[in-house]
């Protein structure tokens, strides 16, 4: 609990939890006092820029499979450990602790140069 | 050592459920707690699923500590139960010297992690002698339009509480319970809290059947429904008992 200096509890302070549940609340109903036209406009916008994060990629299934049985296991979402698992890649590459070459196989591809092989 | 008083004079707001769902939480989180039921109407025990008893007048009774009657529920969870019998102990306590101290006595050399008091929806001497007792005040609160009324009642209590004893009871938070994100008015309520209290308002519980049904099967959230609403929240919302819990851990 934060205190002023004369001992007081500060009102200001709200506990996180308690502001996203005030603005989430404030955003809803702000939403439903509009038009119908606008407030379905409104949702489309939101789930649009909801989409927007969302990303389609080829994967092989057995990876898939461990993934997902590891989200299970710690109780999250499957979005949520790969995100987990892309940020600790990136930062090894970057802090030179990771790197990809020996696994890269060179192909003859107009589109590529190389060809992944993560059984290595 | 934590004792916490969970308190509001009214009735049917979350005071039994919050009481059991923070000390069972908090037990399984490997802390010891001891659950004290100073309601005759026993609600404790129900929620609980075991048989109903007159723990907490045998104890203040004959003198003895309230560890001393308490019964295991499960790894780090006892309770105090209470009954019929609580109402003589009460007319018993009526007439005595330092009665609003009898809670204090009775945890003489208490050793739990946590004791936690669901007090009865009125100001008897048991209410009184619990907010001597507690180094915390929780009030559990619908969103209503009288919440806001409810809860200074309840702090307007424990300061004369402070001034006639030499408690040392803080206000350690307010609970908003019930809480239905349908509404309009539990929004402004919520609002109204906050502009009251600030950051002493913890995170809501939302409304959620489970409580009943966990209740009537004699269950505990966590036993019955360990992912529902009134436990987690909502997924893009993590609120709850769960968050409260972690507020309860900084006290
Ligand atoms: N968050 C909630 N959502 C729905 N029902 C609830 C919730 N909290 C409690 N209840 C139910 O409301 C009733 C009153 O709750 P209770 O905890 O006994 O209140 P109190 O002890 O303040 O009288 C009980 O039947 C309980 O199961
Ligand atoms: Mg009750």
């Amino acid at each position: 609990m934060k205190r002023k200096d004369n001992g007081l509890i500060d009102l200001t302070a709200i506990d996180p939890v308690v502001e996203a549940t005030l603005s989430q609340g404030r955003r809803r109903i702000a939403e439903r006092s509009l038009p119908k036209d606008e407030r379905k406009k409104t949702i489309r916008e939101r789930e649009k820029a909801a989409k927007r994060n969302r990303v389609m990629l080829d994967i092989d299934p057995a990876i898939m499979r461990d993934l997902s049985k590891l989200a299970e296991h710690y109780e999250i979402s499957q979005s949520q450990l790969t995100s987990l698992a892309l940020v600790l890649f990136l930062n090894a590459i970057e802090k030179g602790e990771l790197d990809i070459l020996p696994y890269l196989k060179p192909i003859n591809n107009p589109r590529y140069s190389y060809v992944v092989n993560w059984n290595k | 050592m934590a004792i916490i008083a969970i308190a509001n004079q009214k009735g049917g707001v979350g005071k039994t459920t919050t009481a059991v769902t923070i000390a069972d939480g908090l037990a399984r989180l490997g802390k010891s707690v001891m659950l004290v039921d100073l309601d005759p109407q026993g609600n404790v025990a129900d929620s609980l699923g075991v048989d109903p008893g007159g723990d907490l007048n045998r104890a203040i009774s004959n003198n003895m500590t309230l560890q001393d009657v308490a019964i295991n529920v499960h790894d780090g969870l006892d309770i105090v139960r209470s009954d019929k019998t609580t109402v003589v102990l009460k007319s018993k306590l009526a007439g005595m010297d330092f009665r609003e101290y009898v809670l204090v006595n009775a945890m003489d050399d208490d050793n739990h992690d946590y004791v936690i008091f669901d007090c009865a929806p009125s100001i008897d001497v048991l209410h009184t002698a619990a907010l001597v007792a507690a180094d915390y005040l929780i009030v559990p609160t619908r969103l209503d339009q009288f919440s806001v009324k409810g809860v200074v009642e309840v702090l307007r209590t424990l300061s004369s509480i402070r001034r006639f004893s030499n408690s040392g009871c803080e206000v350690g938070g307010i609970i908003p319970t019930f809480y239905d994100r349908q509404t309009v008015e539990t929004q402004e309520q919520l609002e109204n809290l906050v502009s009251t209290f600030g950051e002493l308002v913890y995170p809501v519980v939302p409304v959620d059947t489970n409580c009943r049904k966990a209740h009537r099967a004699g269950k505990t959230l966590f036993e019955f429904a360990p992912k529902c609403r009134a436990l987690v929240g909502y997924p893009e919302l993590p609120c709850g008992y769960m968050a409260v819990i972690n507020r309860i851990l900084k006290l």
